[in-house]
């Protein structure tokens, strides 16, 4: 891998010390259905910086999953990347074989799912499958994987790491669980870790546990991590950087500071209405109508019209551009203007 | 919030009786299998019916003994020099008789034990698989040879003694499927809707179980011809004959299988020839019980149509490049 | 809202047999619900709160303690009579794909309850179904479907449309939401309220999912390891809780903070619910609690009122 010449990419970014770790380019992905071919990712643009927290947000159908999965080759049936790039390590991920992929996956990028079940052989000891990350990416040999491996459990605090490294799947509780499957992803100390909504399934206590340590362990490090999540709360006190995503696209971009202070599009807004404030338990939530839709037709208009309260006519008919607003914010809006446009959007 | 409600609705496309019917007759025809086999039991239905008006009951003739196939006897002659393709077309209805009696009485027996035993539970239920357990337990072709021997050969009887040492298996199923509804969410909110036992049994156990019971019907038909054939010892050449006449249940597909392979090696046709007739029935059975099953569950996703997909795909792949 | 109390529960005990070993799932639990008014209970799984709800609407006989609606005993009585209290009190259950029969069309399932009850025909029934599916937002046509043509919120719906024919008091809401997407989630808990509204129907609202409960329920009631620790108003229970245990829980529930200054700093409660076979005498949470003192340890802490409309069973409160 290291043979490639790492190709510089363009307009990303202000701080041009720090080249992308992962630089995803007009990704589209469609997939194959009985009743149609659905267009998942409609063009997709983000970049992970080293050591960056990017949280990716939006609705269950938004698309935000699929695009993680489609980097990692793990798109299922049906599913193809018709065009894009995903630069890695100066490697486009997208144009990898299979096998090269596996490569990458697991030793490059860490994984976390949140189906837990997914994610552990249950005929396997957890330690044995965490082992085999650094066996099959001769990491290191065999017998010292066992005790890298139990010495990493106990850094995890996972209690009683040399017992826990023989238990199987189901002997242990969705927490530990979840936190082996973290130990499986970084192990290898990848660069940067794909989390899809790790913590979603677990219970509220533990959701907490297996978040304080995926901040510790990877801040610590240093390694970069995506994660996908539907909590904003959760994206808010975590991530440094936030994409929101929806119908396939990407609507806003900001960093953390920027994007709590200065929400801008209708679907961020809408978002943040229907989100549960502990603060204010007794505020009525505003949830956006509708649900997501599963597009059957690469959008025409923008993907939220049909239920953005602030759709006209322009916004069934062209897909919006993400435009920079203000400084190193970009929104996907016809109804917001950009940072050098001094006249609103012409609204016909 | 109602209005994603309606419009996520009709875009689902029109409703109603006819469509689901001819959806459920889409998830039927499959991969055509399911209708190639109803097809052809439908033809044997037909031919059992008419057979018998068009020929003649087959007279023993030992000159014309143990001919090969030819235009006069397509499928050869027996022992007795009786043609074979009257003897099946003639035996057809007996032994499509004994597929349905035997299947109907096991299938009949063992839903009413399996519903009384997932709807009651307790004391029935444990009496009831004991008597199961009991019934399985039993060597089923020594207790049907039995009943045969003393109900004397027929058709009817051969079927009804199948089906009554066969219903066990059937009780089995019906009861675990029973379970699986009493011990679900299902049963609480049958529960909580404040009905009578007789309105949970009838209303909530029995339709979940009966779809499965047709399936397994069909299955059964197969089963029960399959161990029909088994009856060896009821071979009809073991009874004298009288008159010129042939036996009783000769002409069923059971004995022509017995009596082909077992005394006539050197007559091939006498073997192959009914063998072809019931491996042909019972695949064609199978079929449809796979199809049945697909339609009677809703929820199966629509087979994919590959005559209409293929377009689709190609334009896919054009949009790539 | 009056203060009269609707559906009492007093000392529910409640363990199943598992492997020989006596599992205690509730251990001496007194709720009560007012009229009109929605009660939260809350948990981590394994807590108990399913159980404390199959108790409370007689799907589950307690092994111990007391169930009253209107005053009136329900533990002890047998099914058929505890139809009558079914006309009250109905439950929505966390999957309506599998809780709605699946061979009856949306329309029939909607009115299984009148049917069952013989209060009404088939014929007369459907149009009844037409107008309790307008009212929780679905199409009158959609009588006519089969629930396996629905979404998963829209099933939820009808589970609800049918659980409304009886014209209950109360809902048992038995994890009602948690399977459901994020975005389907809060317009059935729109729906939720809604019908709190127009009806004045109670709620005893279980669920672990907090941010849920929080918007519908105007007391919450906290489990663990088949206790109560503490009962109070949602307002307080989210600003200021008293039990480390509901300290922990409800600050896992984390708001949107205006700017990044204002992120709070994610601290995590230690280890593991212990299982409930080797309960200790003392208090179930002192294995965990950051404040445990050796009383602790011995003495297992009653639920005691520190407050108005606040109950929390701890020593050190």
């Amino acid at each position: 891998m290291a043979d490639f010449v790492v190709e510089a990419r363009t307009d990303f970014s202000n701080d041009v010390s720090k080249q992308p770790v992962l630089e995803v380019r007009d990704l589209v992905v469609q997939f194959e259905r009985a009743d149609g071919v659905v267009h998942a990712v409609n063009g997709v643009d983000f970049a992970v910086r080293p050591g960056e927290w990017l949280g990716i947000i939006g609705e269950s159908g938004s698309g935000k999953s699929v695009t993680l999965m489609s980097i990692l080759g793990l798109l299922g049936e049906g599913g193809r990347v018709i065009r894009g790039n995903a630069w890695f390590n100066g490697v486009d991920l997208v144009q990898l074989s299979d096998r090269q992929l596996r490569t990458v996956r697991g030793k490059d990028i860490g994984v976390v799912f949140q189906n837990l079940a997914e994610g552990f052989n249950p005929y396997l000891p957890i330690g044995t499958q965490i082992a085999e990350v650094l066996v099959n990416h001769r990491l290191c040999t065999r017998r010292t994987a066992h005790r890298r491996v139990i010495e990493f459990m106990h850094e995890l605090g996972i209690a009683d790491a040399k017992a826990r490294f023989h238990q199987y799947p189901h002997e242990l509780s969705g927490g530990m669980r979840q936190r082996a499957m973290i130990a499986s992803a970084i192990v290898s100390e990848p660069k940067v870790i794909f989390a899809d909504e790790p913590t979603t399934a677990l219970d509220s206590t533990v959701q907490m546990q297996v978040l304080a340590l995926l901040t510790d362990i990877c801040r610590k490090r240093g390694t970069a991590v995506v994660m996908v999540t539907h909590d904003l709360g959760v994206a808010a006190h975590t991530c440094d950087r936030i994409v929101v995503m929806y119908g396939g696209i990407v609507m806003e971009e900001a960093p953390i500071d920027e994007f709590l202070q200065f929400p801008t599009h209708p679907y961020t807004l809408g978002l943040r209405d229907a989100s549960f404030d502990p603060e204010q338990p007794d505020r009525p939530l505003r949830p956006i109508p509708g649900v997501a839709p599963v597009l059957l037709e690469a959008p025409r208009g923008c993907p939220f019209a049909p239920r953005c309260h602030m759709a006209t006519t322009v916004c069934r008919e062209r897909l919006p551009a993400l435009r920079q607003t203000r400084p190193d914010h970009r929104v996907a809006c016809h109804h917001v203007q950009g940072e050098n446009e001094h006249e609103p959007y012409p609204i016909p | 919030m109602s209005f994603a409600a309606i419009s996520d609705w009709h875009q689902r496309a029109s409703h109603g009786r006819k469509r689901r019917r001819r959806l459920a007759w889409r998830r039927f025809c499959r991969n055509g299998l399911p209708v190639i086999g109803l097809a052809y039991i439908a033809l044997l239905f037909i031919v059992a019916i008419v057979g018998p008006f068009v020929t003649r009951q087959p007279t023993v003739n030992i000159f014309q003994a143990n001919l090969s196939p030819s235009w006069a006897h397509p499928f050869g002659t027996g022992q007795y020099g009786q043609d074979l393709l009257t003897q099946i077309v003639r035996g057809l209805g007996g032994t499509l008789l004994i597929g349905v009696t035997g299947a109907a009485i096991s299938v009949a027996i063992g839903l009413i034990v399996g519903i009384a035993a997932g709807v009651f539970g307790g004391i029935i239920d444990a009496v009831l698989m004991r008597f199961t357990d009991f019934a399985f337990s039993i060597p089923t072709l020594i207790i049907a040879l039995f009943i045969v021997v003393v109900t004397g050969f027929s058709a009817w009887n051969v079927g009804l003694s199948i089906g009554l040492v066969t219903w066990a298996g059937c009780a089995r199923m019906a009861r675990g499927l029973a379970l699986s509804v009493r011990n679900g969410t299902l049963m609480d909110s049958a529960i909580l809707a404040g009905g009578s036992r007789w309105y949970i049994a009838t209303r909530y156990v029995l339709p979940q179980i009966a779809s499965n019971m047709i399936v397994f019907f069909v299955f059964q038909v197969a089963s029960v011809l399959f161990q029909s054939t088994t009856l060896i010892a009821l071979d009809p050449q073991y009874v004298p004959l009288t008159g010129g006449q042939l036996p009783p249940g000769s002409n069923l597909l059971l004995n022509l299988l017995n009596g082909g392979g077992g005394s006539y090696i050197g007559y091939r046709w006498l073997f192959w020839f009914p063998l072809g007739v019931y491996c042909s029935m019972v695949i064609a059975l199978l079929w449809i019980g796979d199809g049945l099953q697909a339609l009677l569950n809703p929820q199966q996703p629509l087979p994919r149509r590959w005559f209409a997909t293929w377009p689709r795909l190609r334009t896919a792949r054009g949009a790539r490049g | 809202m009056s203060l009269t109390p609707f559906l009492d529960l007093r000392h529910i005990e409640k363990s199943f047999r598992v492997r020989g070993k006596r599992l205690p799932a509730v251990r001496d639990v007194s709720l009560s619900i007012r009229e009109g008014e929605s009660l939260g209970l809350v948990g981590e799984s394994g807590s108990g709160k399913s159980t404390l709800g199959r108790c409370a609407i007689g799907l589950t006989a307690p092994d111990a303690g007391s169930v009253r609606l209107f005053g009136q005993e329900l533990v002890g009585r047998s099914r058929r009579d505890l139809r009558p209290f079914w006309r009250h009190m109905q439950m929505v259950f966390q999957d309506a794909g599998v809780a709605l029969h699946p061979r009856m069309t949306v329309g029939r399932n909607v009115i299984d309850l009148l049917v069952a009850r013989r209060l009404v025909s088939r014929r007369e029934g459907l149009e009844i179904a037409r107008q309790l599916l307008e009212q929780v937002g679905l199409h009158a046509d959609q009588a006519e479907a089969f629930p396996f043509e629905l979404s998963g919120g829209q099933q939820q719906r009808v589970m609800i449309a049918r659980a409304l024919a009886v014209e209950p008091k109360l809902l048992i809401c038995d994890e009602a939401v948690s399977a459901l997407d994020v975005s389907v989630q809060a317009q059935m808990m729109d729906l939720f309220i809604r019908l709190k509204q127009e009806r004045n129907l109670s709620y005893l609202f279980i669920s672990h999912n907090l941010p849920t409960v929080g918007q519908i329920a105007d007391r919450i009631a906290v489990m663990y390891l088949g206790e109560i620790v503490e009962v109070g108003t949602t307002q307080r229970m989210f600003q200021k809780p008293y039990h480390p245990y509901s300290k922990a829980l409800f600050a896992s529930v984390l708001p949107i903070p205006a700017n990044v200054s204002a992120r709070r700093e994610l601290r995590a409660l230690p280890g593991e619910m212990p299982s409930p076979f080797d309960l200790s005498r003392g208090c179930p949470f002192h294995t965990r609690c950051p404040v445990a003192v050796d009383r602790c340890r011995d003495v297992r802490p009653q639920l005691r009122a520190i407050d108005d409309d606040h109950q929390v069973a701890c020593h050190l409160a």
